[in-house]
């Protein structure tokens, strides 16, 4: 019990190291808005046409071990 | 517009939720949602970066396969948990020790 404790005040005091980390970083004030959407979508089928295949196939592979992890035992 | 250290904020925030969730429960299904959180904080800082740079892309289109991996990871995990389930009828993680080093 004490260990869970000990880590869970290990995650909130990251928390606080990290923030206030950025809260003193030189960010810009704003963040610039210029939509994508196109460029996006042209690079999947372009660019990265080939992870695109592959994380594709990672997809599938997952779908069918799951399947095959869940399926119910035949006796 | 949302300033660049809110968003990074927001980022931290996530974080450090699924880092609670992760070390602290024993639940393996609520372990799963915190690295899910976890996950989304990185897409999170990514796209925030990104914006900052609107002649590069690379970063959202890394997210979008983070959200992708991430969607396996989680059937696959799932998975295991129902299987778990079904063999010990327990899914306390703590229990389980045939992996451990």
């Amino acid at each position: 019990m004490s260990f869970r404790v000990l880590r869970g005040v290990i995650a909130i005091a990251f928390g606080l190291l990290a923030y206030t980390f950025i809260s003193g970083a030189p960010f810009p004030s704003e963040i610039l808005w210029v939509p994508n959407v196109d460029e996006i979508g042209a690079a999947l089928f372009k660019i990265y046409g080939v992870p695109f295949e592959v994380a594709s196939l990672i997809i599938v592979v997952a779908v069918f071990a799951a399947i095959y992890l869940v399926r119910r035992d035949v006796a | 517009m949302i300033p660049q250290s809110y968003v990074l904020a927001f980022s931290i925030l996530l974080l450090s939720i699924g880092a609670l969730g992760v070390m602290t429960k024993r639940n393996p299904i609520v372990m799963l949602m915190g690295i899910e959180l976890m996950l989304n904080a990185a897409n999170i800082n990514l796209i925030s970066f990104s914006r900052l740079f609107p002649e590069g892309f690379t970063a959202q289109v890394f997210a979008l396969f983070i959200i992708l991996v991430a969607a396996a990871e989680s059937a696959i995990a799932l998975a295991i948990v129902v299987r778990i389930f079904r063999n010990h009828g327990i899914v306390d993680i703590s229990l389980f020790e045939g992996l451990r080093w």
